[in-house]
């Protein structure tokens, strides 16, 4: 197995083929997955269990991975499922702290948690969304992930960028 | 720099957790799998030792009338049922490949699974108890009617009186905590399902 230019070859010599791989696909995807699930849960601890479930997932299923979407794709997609698999555990909730900020002025908080938290307000398709669009993932790809049209996409995240830029105007006065 | 370049970079700009060790990271996925075997295992070997205690009861008390023996059947169909019917959701949740398949299908398949749970342990919870109790009482008759009818009718009241309490209360209790828990988690479901189909 290779990977070239986000195609997935297979070769017979599978196993150790395989483990390089995933070695590789691990190095490139951990920090965009990681990015993905803070998107969607705004804690630490818990965007890296998801993480951790993903790559669990890609290990397991890479020897079933047929190239019908790009490598990157199938991640994000596995990423997603497993973030929404967190609506199940209903005891623990997605912290929302921007609400509290929103009461008064910001203090010891730098521009990037802020987005986080601003991100974490938004539904949870909308997180999903804004996520893989600020991590490149083209429009088309995140309808395909999402089982979406591409337009509704496109219109969500003009409105996304629209509410964000209002909260970073209301954060930065 | 306009705002779009400027989420990018803020978003980018994300201290992130450093990836595990690969190894780490696999016997996590082992351990996973260890864990719900062990779960299953647990089940079963408790399911075993009820029944096998179930049976010497009945060995050492040698029953005459088919209603003892029809009681103590009933009550072993009952966690069997009961047994049964958890091992195969566990099965059925840990079921592999599922996160593969597009966001909608996989939302549309973890709420049919819920759904599924919600009905199967209502209908399990009654069939449970309306077993248990109907074998209770069939395998009490021939011990019974050995009894004067005052300590008999005793008996029967207070396994009556047990037998309500369970189904009015214990019953009802367990119902609405799964109700609680359930409930929440399939509209939540159904309220992410209705969003990406907007």
């Amino acid at each position: 197995m290779t990977i070239q230019n986000g195609i997935l070859t297979k070769s017979p010599n599978s196993s150790s083929s395989q483990q390089r791989a995933f070695d590789e696909l691990y190095a490139d995807y951990w920090d965009k997955v990681f990015r993905l699930c803070m998107g969607y849960v705004n804690d630490d601890d818990w965007a890296k269990d998801i993480a951790q479930d993903t790559f669990i997932t890609v290990w397991q299923q890479l020897s079933n991975f047929r190239n019908e979407a790009a490598i990157g794709t199938w991640i994000f997609r596995i990423a997603c499922n497993n973030c929404l698999r967190q609506l199940e555990r209903s005891s623990k909730f997605v912290r929302k702290e921007v609400d509290k900020a929103e009461e008064g002025p910001v203090v010891n908080e730098d521009e990037v948690n802020f987005l986080y938290q601003c991100i974490a307000t938004l539904n949870e398709t909308d997180r999903l969304i804004i996520s893989m669009e600020l991590e490149d993932v083209k429009q088309a790809e995140i309808a395909g992930i999402l089982g979406m049209s591409e337009s509704n996409v496109r219109v969500r995240i003009h409105r996304i960028k629209e509410k964000l830029t209002e909260k970073f105007k209301a954060y930065e006065r | 720099m306009n705002a779009d370049d400027k989420f990018q970079q803020l978003w980018r700009s994300k201290k992130t957790a450093p990836a595990p060790d690969i190894k780490a990271l696999l016997a996590k996925a082992a351990k996973v799998k260890g864990a719900v075997k062990r779960k299953l295992i647990l089940s079963y070997v408790l399911l075993t030792a009820t029944i096998i205690w179930i049976c010497c009861i009945v060995a050492w008390s040698h029953p005459k009338m088919i209603t003892t023996w029809i009681g103590v059947v009933l009550a072993i169909v009952a966690i069997l049922l009961y047994l049964a019917s958890s091992a195969g959701l566990i099965k059925q949740l840990f079921a592999k490949g599922q996160e593969e398949v597009p966001v909608q299908e996989y939302l549309q398949n973890m709420l049919q699974i819920r759904e599924k749970q919600r009905h199967l342990q209502r209908g399990i919870l009654n069939a449970y108890f309306i077993l248990l109790f109907s074998g209770l009482a069939l395998y009490m008759i021939e011990y019974a009617r050995r009894l004067p009818a005052t300590t008999a009718a005793l008996v029967y009241g207070a396994v009556t009186v047990w037998g309500l309490i369970n189904w009015f209360y214990f019953r009802k209790k367990a119902i609405a905590k799964q109700e609680q828990s359930l409930g929440a988690v399939i509209s939540k479901l159904e309220a992410v399902i209705a969003d990406t189909k907007n």
